[in-house]
């Protein structure tokens, strides 16, 4: 039987970007489980041998309705076309961030499209941020981190992989159980890596070859606590412990000021350096010569570290914040930072690693052991074939899209005084296109007293972003006649008529 | 929605109905509603390609065909709604006489059709690419004025095509002869008679050699090219060129590419650095393949593949270099230029 075809949507390298060397290294073992096809935006992408390289934009000419597809999405600006495939085609997708926000403004969704989904993921918070972004212009920083524009992917996905149970308990405490019943865990693969002898790559990095060296990496920003773990390195190297620490990456300025806190701390700056982006092998040079890796984060979104996954397959000593989906890593494999009271007790960590190697071999032998039996990208493929082939897509072509609909949707209840958008919207449901709102009221001046005692009536019933085309006002005798309720009022009763679209 | 494929038209005797064409009528502008294929890009200078969105099921497919500009980026797709304001407008040189309109299409088209031709000016001709006679459509026709209709079958060994010409006026005894006298240029024999039927109208029927001419070269030049790039072709008539800008990638529609051709080169006079020609690639319809590269000199030179025609349908050229940067500071990123696309049998 000829291997099934799998095309996967995702960046590749060269693009800088850490889901497309996670592509790249996936890519190798799932191309022995089926014939890949990658669909990218860059034409110069680069994948394994046996990888058929395709424009992700004429996908249409060698997608089948039967066609098994995977997408690997990430909340940065080179997976708009990943998230466009999504809409196209469905398919199983990877969530390498618990939060798309980013990612669905920089791909220019209006903000008519986007209120609808701050309700999503919450719907009296959604009501209360989308009213300010609407009728005040009131965007912060907050609407980022609280609305996390998650429920399009798993409602087009087949299934949804994340990296951690952490990440599965997330959507399913926000989005319910129903709506992630296909999110299956598979962790973050260590991409293959085979360290070289510490003290050569000591020596190639001019490192001083007689104290542990301690690495961090990356862009430095605030969620990496350098905040943290300068104070307690300070604290470390006052006590009289030496080490060498090396920031395998770039700093943030904007974001994070790590060399002017540097300055303050003249006992880690002595004993520091900052290297700026750094290529793969040189990354790995600074993995194979480091003896403790620090990997902070908080707060945390459930993000994974290639980084980290790499380390921990080099058999390095790992320490990372005991929170979101670090917190899920096995005690015998990573040391846990509580993220409270956190400087004192990451003081107590370094120094007893640092002076004790033997705890730092064990801590080490944990993290590989745990990699070649989990991670390893071999194991990691196993699992993707596994889900891919549990979810079969069932796709006709177009269907997948969010067209707005031709028939409208017909919500008809009655308001009163006490009636809350969010009762709207949960009449409603998660819809979208063409829709005609039919609000009875018990009679004409109850209209008119709600429009005098609640200014833009109509704004507190309509969901954000409803588009009005057209607003009438009927007695509805008929429907008097036929209603319990209405029999019981003196006369017909009133309905107003709202049509309109939700985006 | 009611969708169906295009067709290519003219794919046997395209070459013959240009020359038939040409003796018709002395200035003429071919609207091709047969995209994606536009078989008369290859044969003719002056072809405005119709893109009707609506005989696209897939939206992704629509979109992606949505992308493209004509005339080296200057124009947009004409929509087939617009038709009828653009048949009246079809600009020309003041030194040309006002063109005929050839509405070139398939009979599969004619139904979308009919709610434009209405509006399109009275010398404008439906050139209709029809393997079967359809005569409830003809009655449809009739009843908006186009009432003269002669039909040009082209018979090969093996295969025929059959080419109904309609206009809103008859086609007299001197056209037929204009015809009749331009094909002896390229028939092996031709006869003439009329239709069977209430209706009877002229047929002209012209039996080809089992391969007419096929040219082993066409160059395409910038200033004809549909692509998707967000710059315009830029230079005269005679010589024009395209860059690529900081999106290091651009899509070439080509339609239908005549099956003899089997490599296409693209020619790169300038891509800024040598080593960044040397990362050129092209996509045939989407597929990315190592292209060979020659290099002419710093920077130029050209980058070829051979064509694969398993797929009998359109073809999209996709050029791409690595990296984009500026000529001179301050100004735009620019990554490569094409002054040609050539196909070579």
């Amino acid at each position: 039987m000829p291997p099934d075809i799998l095309s996967i949507f995702s960046p590749l390298p060269p693009e800088e970007n850490g889901i497309a060397d996670y592509t790249f290294h996936l890519l190798r073992p799932l191309s022995r489980l089926f014939e890949c096809t990658a669909f990218v935006q860059d034409q110069n992408a680069v994948a394994p041998p046996d990888v058929l390289v395709c424009d992700a934009l004429q996908a249409f000419r060698y997608l089948g309705p039967a066609s098994k597809v995977l997408h690997q999405l990430g909340n940065n600006p080179g997976h708009i076309f990943v998230l466009e495939a999504l809409r196209h085609w469905g398919g199983v997708t990877t969530l390498h961030d618990q939060n798309l926000h980013y990612l669905y403004e920089v791909a220019g969704s209006s903000k008519a499209a986007m209120l609808p989904r701050m309700t999503a993921t919450s719907v009296e918070l959604g009501l209360t941020y989308a009213r300010h972004w609407r009728e005040e212009n009131l965007k912060s920083l907050s609407n980022y981190v609280l609305f996390d524009m998650l429920d399009e992917t798993l409602a087009a996905s087949d299934a949804v992989i994340v990296h951690s149970e952490f990440a599965r308990r997330r959507l399913n405490l926000l989005y319910g159980q129903e709506r992630c019943r296909r999110v299956e865990v598979i962790p973050h693969l260590a991409l293959p890596f085979s360290p070289g002898d510490r003290l050569e790559a000591v020596a190639r990095l001019r490192i001083p070859a007689s104290v542990p060296l301690i690495v961090t990496s990356g862009f430095a920003t605030n969620a990496k606590r350098f905040d943290w773990l300068v104070v307690a390195l300070h604290e470390v190297a006052r006590r009289g412990v030496d080490f060498f620490w090396v920031h395998a990456g770039k700093e943030k300025p904007e974001e994070f000021a790590l060399s002017a806190l540097l300055e303050q701390y003249p006992l880690v700056k002595d004993r520091s350096r900052i290297t700026g982006y750094l290529t793969e092998d040189d990354l790995n040079t600074y993995i194979s010569a480091c003896d403790i890796l620090v990997n902070l984060r908080f707060p945390s979104v459930g993000e994974s570290s290639g980084t980290l996954a790499r380390a921990m397959g080099a058999g390095k000593c790992c320490v990372v914040s005991h929170t979101a989906a670090y917190a899920d890593l096995p005690n015998d494999a990573v040391v846990h930072a509580p993220v409270f009271n956190s400087v004192p007790q990451l003081i107590g960590i370094l120094q007893s690693l640092l002076i004790n190697p033997g705890l730092r071999h064990a801590f080490g032998e944990g993290a590989k052991r745990l990699v070649d039996q989990e991670w390893a990208p071999d194991k990691v493929a196993a699992k993707y074939a596994n889900v891919l082939r549990q979810n079969p897509t069932d796709r006709k072509f177009g269907s997948r899209v969010r067209l707005p609909s031709t028939k409208a949707t017909v919500l008809r209840m009655p308001v009163g005084a006490h009636t809350t958008q969010a009762e709207i919207m949960r009449a409603l449901g998660p819809v979208a296109g063409a829709i005609e709102l039919e609000f009875e009221l018990e009679s004409l001046e109850e209209l008119a007293e709600q429009s005098i005692s609640t200014p833009r009536l109509l704004t507190k019933f309509l969901p954000p972003a409803f588009q009005i085309s057209s607003i009438s006002l009927q007695r509805d005798s008929a429907a008097a006649a036929s209603s319990g309720r209405r029999q019981k009022l003196k006369e017909p009763h009133v309905v107003l008529r709202v049509k309109g679209s939700l985006p | 929605m009611m969708t169906w494929p295009a067709h290519a038209i003219g794919r046997s005797a395209g070459a013959e109905i240009v020359s038939v064409l040409r003796s018709l009528y002395k200035n003429f502008h071919i609207l091709d509603t047969s995209f994606p294929m536009l078989t008369f890009s290859w044969l003719y200078e002056d072809v405005t390609a119709v893109f009707h969105p609506e005989r696209v099921e897939n939206p992704a497919e629509r979109q992606f065909y949505s992308r493209f500009r004509q005339a080296g980026g200057h124009t947009p797709l004409l929509r087939l709604s617009d038709l009828g304001p653009y048949s009246f407008s079809r600009p020309v040189r003041a030194d040309e006489a006002a063109k005929t309109a050839i509405i070139a299409c398939h009979s599969s088209d004619c139904p979308a059709l009919l709610d434009f031709l209405g509006d399109v000016s009275p010398s404008t001709t439906l050139l209709v690419n029809e393997p079967d006679k359809d005569d409830v459509m003809r009655a449809r026709l009739a009843q908006i004025g186009f009432v003269g209709m002669l039909t040009v079958r082209f018979i090969r060994p093996g295969h025929s095509e059959v080419f109904r010409l309609i206009a809103r006026k008859v086609f007299d005894r001197q056209m037929v002869n204009r015809i009749l006298t331009a094909s002896k240029n390229f028939a092996v024999n031709v006869g003439f008679g009329m239709t069977d039927g209430d209706h009877s109208e002229p047929l002209i029927e012209i039996q080809l050699p089992r391969v007419g001419y096929q040219p082993p070269t066409i160059a395409l030049s910038p200033r004809r090219l549909i692509h998707d790039g967000a710059r315009l072709s830029e230079g005269t008539e005679d010589y024009s060129w395209l860059w690529v800008d900081k999106e290091r990638q651009i899509r070439f529609l080509l339609g239908y590419v005549p099956q003899h051709f089997n490599r296409v080169r693209v020619i790169v006079p300038n891509a800024v650095t040598t080593a960044n020609l040397k990362t050129a690639r092209l996509a045939l319809n989407g597929e990315v393949v190592e292209p060979s590269i020659d290099i002419w000199r710093e920077g130029s030179g050209a980058v070829s593949t051979p064509l694969s025609h398993h797929e009998d349908g359109d073809q999209v050229l996709g050029f791409s270099v690595a990296h984009a940067q500026s000529l001179e500071a301050g100004a735009a990123l620019l990554a490569a230029s094409v002054d040609r696309i050539e196909f070579q049998a």
